[in-house]
């Protein structure tokens, strides 16, 4: 009946995915990694690298108060309390504690200085020394291969299997499988002695599943995920009796560049400079419209209510704390002008208000409190008057489901009937609803995944082994 | 409705005005069965029709068709006639000709019938409009042959990138390409397949960081070195994503686009190829040896050989020829005959000896005792023994004594003489 056995079946090979593997390995035997694409890492691979960390190190070289429970209030606030108050508890009182593993076990380098990204009290957020997500996915592969950990490429799930008891005993999956097409691979059935850790990540690349889910996210709004970022596991584990929560919540990025495809390099360039450190303006008034350090749901609702059309500008002092730069000069995303004149003309903005709003904005600056948005205003915050100037053109793409399924804090998979976890059954990372509530904040993905991915991880390898 | 009628018998009229219209192009010189046949003129016809019913209304209180739009709707299906003519080769002129030609000889048909009925005179003035608007239409979308060879040529363009776009990212063999900074610019599915890169962390990435720090200086120089339209060829190591590596053949060539450098890299990852190279290599060394091993096997088969022969001829030395002396100086006759006998069976044994075992036993004999040993193989009996050898009969009772002993033989009730007859002495 069954192909294979393993002690754990993790499926996904993110950050959830592969932390979960780590644990699980330190604690028995034999487990697998099962990933349908054909390189590993995911959607983790190719995001900003970007890790909240309440109370870390780097905050306290900076003398920055901060705490579990601001992080906590700060994740409540920007998520409508929508949240799953126990879930959110548990990213923010581990997210220090997550951060050191990454940087002692791993080995994972980070820039010696903090980000402030919006919706965020203050500053917390750690970023990967290349602005990559790719900066943890490399040392976790690293540490797999050592740990002797497979990890099975083009293999996709096809079924998760119950015992009678309705225990997941294990999965079905296609071999050899050719991403998109369900009908490639070869079936083979591979048996969890202990238990299956679903980590498959979000489903914003799912045009059909996300427009059942939220009508107004229709085929033709961009998305920033990998291609490979599809509802069918998430479908599966709710045949299996997993409880849905919130999948109507799916969040736009605001920071998106119009002029690349997909995540780029022009995200991280609005939110590392753009946003913090710069302004954003609306084409048609050459004004600001919101506060720049909103968090992701308001700044993408401003933007989308009048059908603006915006783009952000920053000068030559703002554009030292962008990261990607370089790359985005290269590819035209980030373009440069001498002149406020210039770039008001190449974008069709119209220059007087414009040259209004930046003198405005840099009263404000001086000032020391933005009366109209209520933008935060740190000490490095300079006013907008060093050329060159550069702006980036923006769109809002889709970017992370914050619904998915039920998990408790222990990362068990919830029973839709009954309450109780599906027996020998994890999930952690985008795949599970509720943390994030209504909007996530920047910054937190990466503490979810790993925090949850572990706790699956252990859990998953301390259940008692089957005959 | 009235209107409805007319148009309707316009229609029965198909043929005539069909023949008029045919007779009027002929006279005009430009009848040709390629152009003027009535399959087409049938279709442009009823076109025309069709524009003119849609301008009478069903409903006699809607509005007539008067905007841009109608006028668009009105004129489409005969100016798609004209892309269509166009295509064939038709010029402009000859459209608007046949077209007016057709109109006029509709027209004609019509002034034949109700004289001075005020609907002909609709009728009439409503199809001159559809024809103002279908002559605009073709006018406006006439296009000059530079820019319907251009279009077609942008449409032919569009789609072969998009078909070298296909090829480019489903190659088997992994394809980056470099710019100037040695940064990745593009790179195919199998490239990030082979390296375990997403396709967005390639874009950008430096191609040192895809390869050991030595082999990406090494293809560095080489790319330098290259000039354009020149192809090199090395062999690299690679890294995967999770840091294990993999020798690869990266074959390079260097093309310049609007004044820049470009390098195209492709990438084969050489693992199972070098895998394969170990087999190899193993399979040689492995039959090396066997050969080694066989010609020493051949050597001492060969040497075995001479052995034996250099045997036979001592044997033939020290037996044989001693033997046929003692015969010739032999007096008695019984003497000799037994000698012969004896030279008889060591002749036999000279070629026979091949299939019969040694005996190891033998080996520690002295050479009287093996002289003992072959006149007993050869059927003496003790005193026959002592004759031959010219011992005494006690001696030659210890020789024997003593050969028993060597060849294990004591205590055994076995005859020497059964014992030996399937040795080689």
């Amino acid at each position: 009946m069954w192909n294979e056995e393993f002690d754990v079946v993790i499926i996904g090979s993110g950050f959830a995915g592969l932390s979960a593997a780590i644990e699980a390995r330190k604690l028995c035997s034999s487990v697998v990694v099962l990933e349908k694409m054909s390189v590993p890492g995911g959607n983790s691979t190719i995001s900003g690298g970007l890790f909240a960390a309440a109370g870390s190190p780097l905050q306290a070289d900076v003398n920055i108060v901060d705490s579990p429970e601001l992080m906590l209030a700060d994740m409540l606030a920007a998520g409508n309390n929508f949240n799953h108050r126990d879930l959110a508890r548990v990213v923010a009182e581990r997210s220090t504690e997550t951060l050191l593993w990454t940087i002692n076990e791993l080995g994972v380098k980070y820039k010696p200085q903090l980000s402030h990204l919006g919706g965020h009290s203050v500053p917390r957020t750690y970023n990967t020394v290349n602005t990559s997500g790719a900066g943890i996915i490399r040392p976790m592969l690293v540490r797999l291969r050592e740990m002797d950990v497979p990890i099975r490429l083009k293999t996709f799930l096809t079924d998760l299997i119950a015992d009678p008891n309705g225990d997941i005993e294990g999965v079905e999956v296609h071999e050899d499988y050719i991403f998109p097409n369900r009908e490639s691979g070869t079936p083979k059935r591979i048996r969890a002695r202990q238990a299956v850790v679903l980590a498959t990540g979000g489903f914003s690349q799912d045009k059909e599943f996300r427009a059942i889910q939220n009508p107004l996210l229709t085929g033709d709004i961009e998305c920033t995920n990998h291609k490979g970022a599809t509802a069918e596991s998430l479908i599966l584990a709710i045949k299996a009796g997993a409880t849905p929560v919130q999948l109507s919540m799916i969040q736009l990025g605001p920071w998106a560049s119009r002029d690349e495809e997909g995540f780029g390099v022009g995200s991280m360039f609005s939110m590392l400079a753009g946003f913090p450190y710069g302004i954003l303006i609306d084409l048609q008034t050459g004004e600001r419209f919101v506060n720049e350090q909103a968090d992701r749901k308001l700044l993408v609702d401003a933007m989308l209510s009048s059908g603006r059309e915006s783009i952000a500008i920053v000068d030559e002092m703002g554009v030292q704390h962008a990261p990607t730069l370089d790359q985005c000069l290269k590819r035209g995303v980030v373009r440069k002008y001498e002149t406020i004149e210039d770039m008001a003309m190449a974008n069709q903005v119209p220059l007087l208000p414009l040259k209004h709003t930046i003198d405005s904005y840099n009263v404000m600056i001086e000032s020391g409190k933005d009366g109209r948005f209520g933008k935060p205003i740190p000490r490095d915050l300079l006013p907008i008057r060093h050329p060159p100037y550069y702006c980036i053109r923006l769109i809002s793409k889709v970017h992370h489901t914050m619904g998915g399924v039920r998990i408790n804090p222990k990362a068990q998979v919830i029973r839709i009937d009954g309450n109780s976890p599906i027996s020998r059954f994890y999930a952690a990372g985008e795949i599970v609803g509720g943390v994030h509530g209504a909007s996530r904040l920047g910054s937190n993905a990466i503490p979810e995944c790993l925090i949850f991915g572990r706790i699956a991880g252990t859990n998953a390898a301390s259940e008692s082994p089957r005959p | 409705m009235e209107s409805d009628r007319l148009i309707h018998q316009l229609k029965e009229w198909e043929k005539d005005i069909f023949d008029e219209w045919l007779r009027r192009m002929y006279r005009a010189g430009q009848a040709n069965p390629r152009t003027t046949g009535h399959e087409d003129f049938h279709r442009r016809f009823n076109g025309l029709l069709a524009a003119l019913e849609s301008c009478f209304p069903n409903d006699p209180t809607a509005a007539p068709a008067k905007d841009t739009h109608d006028k668009v709707c009105l004129a489409q299906p005969l100016a798609n006639e004209a892309r269509f003519g166009q295509q064939r080769g038709m010029d402009l002129e000859f459209f608007l000709g046949y077209l007016k030609t057709m109109v006029s000889c509709i027209e004609e048909k019509l002034a034949e019938t109700e004289p001075h009925s005020p609907l002909r005179t609709d009728v009439i003035l409503k199809l001159r409009r559809v024809a103002d608007f279908t002559e605009m239409a073709i006018v406006a979308g006439w296009q000059t042959p530079e820019q319907a060879a251009s279009a077609q040529k942008s449409v032919r363009r569009a789609t072969s990138d998009k078909l070298l776009g296909a090829i480019f990212m489903s190659v088997g063999e992994g394809i980056i390409l470099l710019d100037e900074d040695f940064e990745i610019v593009r790179a195919n599915q199998h490239a990030c397949e082979i390296y375990g890169i997403q396709h967005q962390n390639m874009m950008g990435a430096n191609i040192r960081s895809l390869m050991e720090e030595e082999d990406a200086g090494l293809l560095i120089r080489h790319l330098e070195d290259l000039i354009e339209g020149q192809r090199r060829c090395i062999e690299a190591t690679c890294l995967y994503v999770d840091g294990k590596t993999f020798p690869a053949t990266v074959t390079a060539a260097r093309s310049d686009l609007e004044g820049k450098r470009y390098w195209s890299l492709i990438v084969r990852d050489d693992t199972q190829q070098k895998i394969m190279e170990t087999q190899i290599r193993q399979e040689k060394r492995q039959i090396e040896e066997m050969n080694l091993t066989l010609k020493t096997i051949m050597k001492s088969i060969e040497q075995d050989r001479k052995d034996f022969e250099n045997r036979v001829t001592s044997k033939i030395k020290t037996s044989l020829l001693p033997g046929l002396k003692k015969i010739d100086t032999a007096a008695e006759a019984g003497v000799r005959k037994s000698y012969l006998a004896i030279l008889e069976k060591q002749l036999l044994g000279l070629t026979t000896g091949f299939d019969k075992e040694l005996d190891a036993g033998l080996l520690k004999l002295t050479k009287t005792e093996i002289e003992v040993c072959r006149l007993i193989q050869a059927g003496c009996s003790s005193k026959e023994v002592c004759e031959a050898m010219k011992l005494s009969f006690d001696t030659v009772q210890t020789h024997r004594k003593n050969i028993r002993k060597k060849l294990g033989l004591r205590g055994e009730k076995l005859n020497l003489h059964a014992f030996l007859m399937n040795r080689v002495l």
